[in-house]
């Protein structure tokens, strides 16, 4: 087997971020993910930019690109009866599915977990909602501005913000992401428990609580201290903190003793290091605004590639604040072949993000691009479930598919 | 953690010298420093048995080698560089468990010419691009208290465990698997890396508003550091905004009648909505706007959590009873299951807890 999850096979019925990003990481790793989308608007992620050329179209989104790398796509209609009768005839031959629809939703289709799981014991049936399938919120709306916020993760942002005058902040759309992950989690432990007891289940994945897991670095305050953890703290231990250098910042945590002996070498031991002001961690802290001019003094005549190599040998936590343009430009991610080009039949050679994992005997790798709407429609309808081109024409123009 | 809430039998090795640093960090039970009064210890350790090992004395490393002989799977965040002083890298490992998964978490890889750069985790969010996509408008870098890719590495980890036993079931063969902190950091903002690739461009970050989505932030709300995040999405929510703020009249003012007029004028939006949440409080305005199928929710901070309904209806929290810090509530497994509902197998390890336990048991 040339990638860890080859024989699994994974229907998708989701849109954005979560639930593509889940079936992609089982697709990165080898899996055979069938995305089902709405006929002629498809996920609406394709709607979402950055578009290539800042050209909208419903192949040029980046992230959806991205998102739906080594997948199959078709498209389906599960309002009509038809659909959900081929929905269910694709179950029938599937190990895991990802699906992200309301609470309720596969009931009222008539496809909820008691129903597939006669049609198919062994399947995994992973479904992933803002708030959970029960609860008092089960209902409500949720994105990923409100996931992270609503979690403990926002009250925490920025760190070492100093004050709480200005509102707490988001992290791009990360909590929609973690969520993905951790569903991906959760759907591969079944699915791997299932292979040994033939016992499919069904998973139900909150991202209100995958976020809440997340925070817990900062939520665990609570039970513990009977404080809350936030962002209005400046940082009290020194340096720890983004410092100005020639072209632009770097970044060093301090978190020891030795880091900052380390560091006082690396700038060749400057007189006033030895203040009494700066005798450790904490005074440092108190003192900051003293110390940084003194240490940016420094750091300025440097550019950040210079400080980081000269941190790596004195094993200081230390590194240059780098841009998305610095990151293609890195050596160690060119060096770790991170960044794939991948060519697409419509939009032609672009450059993703890589699998985040490297395997030893089954290396992943992104093997195909993000399907066209529909693009696998033949093969999965007339060659996998024997209906014929003719019926496939029916059924698109009565909006099947 | 995440696989053993799925059941694995997970032993982790502390060196008696230093101990896990998250033994060493706030907050401890009760504001009294100890090594076993931590909550981050707690969290991510609750189910383990954990053997004091000083690997460096030979004795200890062949009682390592002889765990992992009959282990599946060894899971490490040392630097590949550390491994190989310890004499536990994988070329070692698979000669004693040819069918061994070993997965090796480090801040860049163990391979590549950063790969020896000391990495702590809120580092790494600077290397990786994100200190320069979180701010306000206009800003410098900022971070996150919580260290994103120290978590997402973790995640993806388990994720890549289960493949690599997925994989050894079908052909009997262990693998060995690397996995980059930034990496995993880098393939969570491909919004900001296609539009470079793809155009050039570096994305600016803008405080809590959305490329194409208003009103979306976070607003203040009654009491000190009280905010309710606020998103939009299309015209017929923001009717219902307009109907639950009791402002009927902004539904067709011509300058938020529509998305596209509602991005241009997010100032004076934004202010507006401000004064309407400013007298209430976050939990009500959620309540109100939910209603109206709007998103929203407030900016909780960890009290408001551990007294969230949804999350107690959920049973989300789970009691450890501790015999030096008495009963902390912990968050419990994510995941909800049908059949096997996974397991939480008790708190947290004391110090050295089970070393006695786990030597016993090779001796037999």
């Amino acid at each position: 087997m040339k990638s860890p999850l080859e024989d699994v096979k994974v229907i998708e019925y989701g849109n954005l971020i979560v639930a593509p990003f889940c079936s992609k990481l089982l697709a990165d790793l080898g899996a055979e993910v069938i995305k089902i989308e709405e006929p002629i608007r498809g996920d609406i992620a394709r709607r979402r930019g950055p578009f290539l050329n800042d050209i909208p179209g419903n192949n040029r989104s980046g992230l959806f690109l991205y998102l739906n790398t080594n997948k199959l796509g078709i498209t389906l209609n599960l309002d009509k009866a038809t659909g959900t009768e081929i929905f269910k005839k694709l179950i029938k031959s599937a190990d895991i599915l990802i699906e992200d629809t309301e609470p309720g939703k596969m009931a009222e289709l008539g496809l909820d977990y008691s129903r597939l799981e006669s049609l198919n014991p062994s399947l995994v049936m992973t479904s992933i909602t803002p708030f959970g399938q029960t609860g008092p919120y089960k209902d409500y709306k949720s994105c990923d501005l409100t996931g992270w916020h609503m979690s403990g993760a926002g009250y925490v942002t920025p760190r070492n913000a100093g004050t709480v005058e200005q509102e707490p902040l988001k992290v791009v759309h990360m909590s929609d992401y973690i969520t993905g992950i951790l569903a991906a989690v959760a759907a591969l432990g079944a699915f791997q428990l299932q292979r040994h007891t033939g016992l499919g289940q069904a998973v139900d994945i909150s991202g209100f609580e995958a976020m809440t897991q997340f925070a817990g670095w900062a939520n665990v305050y609570w039970p513990y201290a009977h404080e809350n953890a936030t962002r209005a703290s400046r940082s009290w231990l020194a340096p720890q903190h983004y410092l100005k250098c020639k072209d632009g910042w770097i970044y060093v945590l301090c978190a020891e003793e030795h880091h900052w002996r380390a560091f006082v070498d690396m700038m060749g031991n400057p007189e006033w290091a030895n203040e009494e002001l700066f005798k450790d961690m904490i005074s440092r802290g108190e003192y900051w605004e003293s110390l940084q001019p003194l240490i940016e003094e420094w750091t300025s005549k440097y550019t950040r590639g210079e400080i980081f190599e000269l941190s790596k040998t004195r094993k200081l936590p230390l590194t240059p604040v780098q841009s998305v343009k610095e990151l293609l430009e890195s050596r160690q991610l060119k060096e770790r072949a991170f960044f794939a080009e991948i060519e697409h039949p419509e939009v032609g050679k672009l450059i993703y993000p890589g699998a985040p994992f490297k395997f030893s005997e089954t290396p992943c790798s992104i093997r195909r691009p993000a399907p066209l709407l529909g693009q696998h429609n033949i093969d999965i309808y007339c060659g996998k479930l024997g209906y014929t081109k003719q019926e496939l024409i029916k059924m698109y123009e009565v909006g099947i598919i | 953690m995440l696989l053993s809430e799925m059941g694995a039998e997970i032993i982790k090795i502390d060196s008696p010298e230093i101990l896990d640093v998250c033994r060493r960090l706030p907050p401890f039970a009760d504001g009294k420093e100890g090594p076993n009064r931590c909550g981050k210890f707690a969290l991510y350790n609750r189910g383990k048995k954990e053997c004091q090992l000083d690997l460096k004395q030979p004795e200890a490393l062949e009682i390592a080698k002889t765990l992992i002989k009959k282990s599946d799977i060894v899971i490490s965040n040392f630097s590949p560089r550390a491994m190989i002083r310890l004499g536990l890298d994988y070329p070692t490992l698979k000669e004693i468990n040819p069918t061994l998964i070993m997965v090796c978490a480090s801040g860049y890889g163990a391979t590549g010419p950063d790969r020896d750069a000391l990495a702590y985790g809120t580092v790494l969010e600077s290397y990786s691009g994100l200190s320069l996509l979180i701010g306000y408008k206009g800003g410098s870098p900022m971070g996150c208290d919580i260290p994103i890719s120290d978590h997402l590495s973790a995640c993806l980890s388990a994720l890549a465990v289960i493949g690599a036993l997925h994989h050894r079931d079908i052909t009997g063969e262990g693998q060995y698997i690397d996995i980059s902190e930034i990496e995993t950091l880098i393939a969570c903002i491909p919004e900001a890396i296609m539009e470079f690739t793809m155009n050039g461009k570096l994305y600016l970050p803008q405080g809590n508003r959305d490329d194409f989505k208003a009103p979306h932030g976070c607003y203040p709300c009654r009491g000190e550091d009280q905010w309710v995040a606020i998103a939009v999405n299309n015209d017929s929510e923001w009717k219902g905004l307009c109907l639950v703020m009791n402002k009927p009249e902004l539904i067709e003012n011509v300058r938020f009648r529509d998305g596209f007029l509602r991005l241009k004028n997010q100032d004076e939006l934004d202010a507006i909505i401000a004064s309407w949440t400013t007298g209430q409080s976050a939990m009500d305005v959620m309540i109100q706007l939910q209603k109206a199928d709007i998103a929203s929710g407030p900016v909780y901070n960890a009290e408001n959590l551990y007294k969230d309904p949804q999350l107690r209806e959920r049973g989300f929290f789970i009691a450890f009873d501790h015999p030096e810090v008495g009963k902390r509530e912990l968050p419990g497994v994510v995941a909800k299951f049908s059949k096997t509902p996974g397991v939480i197998k008790g708190r947290e390890p004391l110090v050295g807890e089970h070393t006695k336990l786990v030597l016993d048991e090779l001796h037999h």
